[in-house]
């Protein structure tokens, strides 16, 4: 199923490298943002199914953008991109509610299947949530 | 025989000792060390960036500035161990690091410098390399006019020197002041953007750069006005940072149909746009100053076309089809692209028929045209063409021909944009990558070989890839000159001197190497695929036979399979970015390799260009110090144990660290820790010294029949001999009556580290015999896969790159022929008897290992 991916990552080279390796690999459709700044627009707009964000931008820290979405948004998963050497602030990442993260440099294959499994993580919660209003 | 040998010793008393250089052994023992750890980390590194460039991983800048600092740090080290070393011998290492530490500074900083050109430049002079003073796609339709050939709208580019001019005349730095800029805050980010795009309409053009301006304009106009009284343009961006053009685009400014009175407005407006909040946002994000801010423009003719549109010389939604994809709306291109109306479609075959597969041919209702005065217009598109085809069948076709022309310019599929003129001219307006196509679907590896039987199923990849062709075996080095073209290169073990046939190698297969040595670098930099550790290929492989070497699961098959190669060949997108080419491009100053023959006279510090040069030449020089460390005429017992051995040689010991285990000054062989020396005194010890030639072997008789013994005349060499150990080191000179050898070897965890050398030198007997020896020693080395120089009765073989396991091997048949040939120039008097006791050491020693 195509789904909406919102990527963000200060460096151009990682945008257009995870966008081009999405679109040739999978059917998602790939936003894509330099400016952590939009990121909070481009959510309250609603409609993505995962955001793959960088830790490090120089407007924004990852970790202080993951707590604005959640604020938004409770549910979409957030897969968190970090540079070699700083497992703690990826940690402290899944701590403030991101679904996963991954260390660069990554194999294609390994951002595939991430993207693949927060996805099945998502529609899983979907269902779990309509199957739970069901039985209320 | 023992006898004789007490009575030697006693004549040659042993010399007192003199100097205690055992500390200075153990310092250099340590440089040494530390320059292999280094050494290994440079080839360490060097591998992973290059597996980075194959495209299979994601990585950032972040990635490459700190492997590129590593990789710094670790050159430096081996530059200063090795200094400390050879006390001081390479000053001229420290210019080489400098030289190239620079370049790769330039690469990594990417600063561009603004080139002083006219400040108006016509496309006719434009080609694709002038992209930072035209702009890129300036530089692209200069490259399509004047290489490609093709027809493009004329026009001229306004430089990035004359903005440059334009900022200083207006001293716009000084006025436009980004530093200060907070780039969170949104609204200060759009002040200052205001204030700086104002700035710039406010502004003067340098009287100069007006005066081309306008002066390139007329030309124009006289070229294009084909009768028209006042024809007009359109005035683009054109970035001079790819980077920019990536992210900004449809941010910056185009203004159409601009005629010569407002031409200095439009130029202002275009070159304003350069100051959007986003773009002040980038440059100051990525640590840019706004001197890095620069744009170049073009001026190009206004083509009121009849029709236009966009073609993709490959179907992107499916490469297999091998279609070529036109849409074409009456008037103006931007309908095409933004979707106002739906666009006739065109799917051409891309074969020589040109074949027009589908036709769909929507009405179209309204089209965008060249408004008389300026600017664009709607207007509605004349009745009898609205539900009819914007090209006939014959234009179709020859559009198609110009998007093959443009891919093979380019050398990968096209985006292309397009224009027809009233008179029926076809016009390219712009190229580019057709960068989002699906990959080639890969059939399945096992239908594609199912009829080929497997050769070799093991082995390391050192390159990725498929090549096939037929064997070449590589048993000496003299074997590369006749290397054939598109051979598949075969041999036992790496060697650097593999480059040399590397640009005519198809695939490179080896039984035993290392995945980050030298030859797997370069193997890699030549994109040539390579199997290291099949073991067996040797064996296995026949010279000459046809063979596909899969470089990407690991298994050679027998013949040739083009599909396997072919599907080998997948392109790869990434490669656009500018991640790769920085990375591509730091590569060139780190990977290749100039320094190859060791005794080359230009294998020296002066012809470093690379890193890999650097750390090839200090890992050489590193080794020829250590082996020299024994080459001292002071050398001394006083730091040395004398070790008891049952074997006819006087040994002491000196330990660098690790290599004994005991404080006494006499030990025996159980209280040796060193790894090699280990390996080395077994093999001594099992074999028994040999006593006078074996007259009881039939084969010996019937040589030596027709010879006689010649008398001993020479005067026997006997001094201690010398081992310089430690856990995985070992320098052994060892003092052998007639002749000296030296045996070192390291034997540790890292393939990189492990060598074993062998040099042979002197001896007492008549020249003849004593080449007669050195060809049996060569001969019997040769079979142990040494590779043996021999230079009269000198002989220097060395072994490289093993794992620890068969260096050991090696020491222990090294040992055995130690023995075995020690006094065996008093009887090789004759040619054939060389040949029997090759046989013979072989027969006896060789065959058992």
């Amino acid at each position: 199923m195509a789904a909406r991916i919102l990527v963000v990552d200060d460096e151009l080279d990682m945008l257009a490298l995870l966008a081009m390796i999405i679109s040739e690999k999978t059917e998602h459709k790939v936003t894509t943002t330099n400016n952590p700044l939009e990121v909070i627009q481009f959510v309250l707009e609603g409609g993505y199914d995962l955001i793959i964000t960088d830790l490090k931008m120089p407007t924004m820290d990852g970790i202080e953008l993951i707590g604005k979405i959640r604020n938004i948004d409770q549910y979409i998963p957030i897969l968190v991109i970090t540079a070699y050497g700083s497992i703690e602030s990826a940690e402290e990442a899944i701590n403030k509610g991101a679904y996963d993260y991954i260390t660069k440099p990554f194999r294609k294959e390994q951002i595939l299947i991430a993207i693949d499994r927060a996805l099945e993580w998502k529609s899983m919660k979907k269902e779990l949530k309509e199957l739970k209003e069901k039985n209320q | 025989m023992r006898r004789l040998l007490k009575i030697f010793r006693r004549e040659i008393a042993p010399q007192k000792p003199v100097l205690d250089n055992g500390q200075v052994f153990k310092e250099r023992y340590l440089y040494f060390k530390q320059l292999l750890n280094e050494n290994n980390a440079v080839l360490e590194i060097m591998a992973d960036m290059e597996d980075k460039l194959a495209g299979e991983y994601i990585f950032d800048m972040n990635y490459v500035r700190s492997s590129c600092n590593k990789l710094v740090d670790s050159v430096q080290n081996i530059i200063v161990n090795l200094d400390k070393l050879s006390k001081g011998k390479y000053p001229n290492l420290y210019f080489a690091f400098a030289k190239i530490n620079s370049k790769i500074e330039a690469v990594l900083i990417n600063k561009t410098d603004i080139p002083v050109t006219d400040f108006t430049i016509p496309f006719e002079s434009a080609t694709k390399e002038m992209v930072n003073s035209v702009g890129g796609k300036n530089a692209n339709l200069g490259e399509i006019k004047n290489k490609v050939g093709l027809p493009v709208p004329d026009g001229f580019c306004i430089s990035a020197y004359a903005f440059k001019k334009f900022i200083e005349y207006n001293e716009l730095k000084d006025k436009i002041v980004l530093k200060s800029v907070d780039i969170v805050d949104i609204e200060g980010l759009n002040q200052i953007s205001r204030e700086a795009q104002n700035l710039i309409m406010k502004s003067q053009i340098p009287s100069d750069v007006e005066t081309s301006m306008l002066n390139a304009f007329s030309e124009l106009s006289r070229k294009i006005s084909r009768g028209v009284s006042s024809p007009t343009v359109s005035v683009r961006s054109s970035a001079i940072y790819e980077d920019a053009e990536f992210t900004f685009a449809g941010q910056y400014k185009t203004v159409l149909n601009v005629n010569t009175d407002n031409l200095i407005e439009q130029y202002k407006k275009v070159i304003a746009s350069l100051f959007t909040p986003r773009a002040i946002f980038y440059y100051k994000s990525k640590g840019f100053d706004e001197e890095d801010m620069v744009m170049a423009v073009g001026v190009v003719e206004m083509i009121d076309s009849k029709a236009s549109g966009v073609m993709y010389s490959h179907d992107p939604t499916d490469a297999e089809k091998n279609n070529i994809i036109i849409n074409a709306v009456w008037g103006l291109g931007k309908y095409a692209v933004d979707g106002t109306v739906s666009p006739n479609i065109y799917v051409v075959s891309r074969d020589e028929s040109k074949t027009i597969l589908e036709k769909t041919t929507p009405v179209q209702k309204v089209m965008l045209k060249c408004n008389s005065e300026e600017g664009t217009v709607e207007v509605d598109v004349p009745e009898e063409k609205r539900a009819t085809s914007c090209l006939t069948d014959d234009q179709i076709k020859f559009l198609a021909d110009y998007a093959l022309a443009l891919e093979k310019h380019y050398d990968r599929p096209q985006d292309i944009e397009w224009a027809l003129d009233e008179n029926n001219n076809f016009l390219i307006l712009q190229t580019r990558s057709l960068r989002i196509l699906k990959e080639k679907p890969v059939k399945n590896i096992q239908t594609i070989t199912k009829n080929h039987k497997i050769l070799i199923d093991k082995g390391q990849i050192a390159c990725k890839g498929v090549g096939a062709g037929k064997v070449f075996i590589i048993n000496k080095e003299e074997d590369l000159e006749k290397f054939p073209e598109g051979a598949v290169l075969v041999a036992k073990h790496t060697s650097p001197q593999f480059v040399t046939v590397m640009n005519k190698t198809s695939a490179i297969v080896i039984d035993v190497g290392s995945l980050t040595g030298h030859m797997a670098t370069l193997a890699r930099e030549y994109k040539i695929p390579t199997l290291l550790n099949t073991e067996v290929a040797m064996k296995t492989l026949k010279a000459d036979t046809e063979v596909t070497v899969d470089a990407f699961n690991g298994n050679i098959y027998e013949g040739r399979i083009d599909e396997l190669v072919e599907a080998g060949k997948r392109e790869n997108h990434f490669k656009d970015t500018t991640v790769f080419k920085v990375l591509r491009e730091l590569l060139k100053n780190i990977v290749p390799l100039n320094l190859i023959y060791p005794e080359d006279e230009k294998f020296s510090p002066d012809y470093c260009e690379t890193f890999h040069d650097i750390t090839r030449f200090s890992h050489e020089a590193a080794m020829r110090e250590m082996f020299k460390i024994v080459d001292n005429p002071d050398i001394n017992k006083r730091e040395a144990v004398k070790l008891e051995v049952k074997i006819p040689l006087e040994i002491y010991v000196i330990d660098l660290g690790g290599g004994i285990k005991s404080d006494s000054k006499k030990i025996t062989p159980d209280h040796i820790l060193s790894i090699p020396m280990n390996a080395l005194l077994k093999g001594m010890m099992a074999i028994e010294w040999p006593g006078p030639p074996p007259i009881n072997v039939k084969g010996f008789l019937s040589v030596i029949a027709d010879t006689t013994m010649q008398p001993r005349s020479e005067k026997l060499l006997w001094k201690p001999s010398f081992a310089i150990i430690s856990r995985e080191y070992m320098n052994f000179n060892i003092m052998l009556g007639y002749h000296i050898q030296t045996i070192e070897a390291y034997a540790g965890d890292n393939i990189n580290d492990n060598y074993a050398r062998f040099l042979f030198k002197g001896g007492g007997a008549s020249l003849d015999r004593r080449t007669r020896r050195t060809r049996l020693i060569k001969e019997i080395l040769e079979m142990m896969d040494f590779s043996v120089k021999r230079t009269g009765d000198v002989l220097d073989a060395r072994i490289t790159k093993y794992n620890k396991s068969t260096i050991l091997k090696k020491l222990d048949i090294l040992a055995r022929m130690t023995a075995y040939t020690k006094q065996l120039d008093m009887t090789l008097f004759n040619d054939a008897m060389v040949d029997w006791y090759v046989k013979e050491f072989v027969d006896k020693y060789y065959k058992e290992n």
